[in-house]
């Protein structure tokens, strides 16, 4: 077996240029670009926990909004329903009012209808009286009786002091 | 013009006796007055007011009952009508 020193030497200095080759312009590039990629896996993982907690952050927010949101509404609801029943009271008291004056002003012309009836009837009746007396009296009083009033008369004049 | 009113009964008295001018006493009744009850009347007003007195008896039936004598300016309301008003007044609101 010959051993080509010089074939080996040129080998070894073939494969050694080949080796700086590779090293320069084939695996520092690779290498750049693992370590490019790698960086960027990591940026995206980064920023994937970071969107993660940012979304976190966002459902609590929301969940936060939301019990704030069902509190106000709650409120405005409370508040709504409050002025709803003073409202109500409001409007229930003032018809209760117009109510009793309405009652009121129809018990004062009840009243005041009936005192006209009552006068009325009051003056019917002295009427009556007044009228059947008359009659009674003109039928009645006989020429003897009407005789002893004017003789009653004439005494009590007599007693009388007509100046 | 107007009558000295006459107070006591001297007065009356000198008044009978100088004035005998007859005046007129206006007497409303229901009925006619007999002549014994107008001279009875003429005499109760002579007493009272002196002079001499002449009674005019007018009958209305609307009087109803009594009389209703007139001197002068002087009215006595004894009439059954009256009775009736002033019932007719209180029995009124």
């Amino acid at each position: 077996m010959n051993i080509n020193i010089v074939q080996i030497l040129f080998q070894i200095v073939n494969f050694a240029v080949l080796l700086f080759l590779l090293k320069k312009y084939l695996y520092a590039p690779i290498l750049k670009i693992l370590e490019q990629r790698a960086k960027k896996i990591q940026e995206g993982l980064e920023a994937a926990e970071k969107s993660i907690i940012e979304r976190e952050k966002l459902e609590q927010d929301k969940k936060r909004l939301v019990i704030v949101a069902e509190k106000d509404a709650h409120r405005i609801l409370e508040g709504a329903r409050i002025r709803a029943q003073k409202v109500e009271r409001d409007l229930l008291e003032k018809s209760h009012q117009e109510a009793e004056k309405r009652i009121q002003k129809t018990e004062n012309i009840a009243q005041t209808r009936l005192r006209q009836m009552e006068h009325e009837l009051e003056r019917k009746f002295a009427e009556t009286v007044v009228s059947t007396t008359e009659s009674l009296l003109k039928d009645a009083l006989s020429l003897k009786e009407q005789k002893s009033i004017i003789n009653h008369q004439i005494r009590r004049l007599k007693q009388m002091k007509i100046s | 013009m107007p009558r000295r009113r006459i107070t006591s009964d001297r007065e009356k008295d000198v008044e009978a006796k100088f004035n005998t001018e007859e005046k007129t006493a206006l007497v409303v009744s229901a009925i006619q007055l007999s002549p014994f009850q107008c001279k009875e009347i003429e005499v109760v007003i002579s007493r009272h007011l002196g002079g001499k007195y002449r009674v005019e008896n007018r009958v209305d039936e609307s009087v109803i009952g009594g009389m209703y004598i007139k001197i002068g300016d002087r009215v006595i309301d004894a009439t059954l009508r009256l009775k009736i008003e002033n019932l007719k007044e209180r029995l009124l609101p």
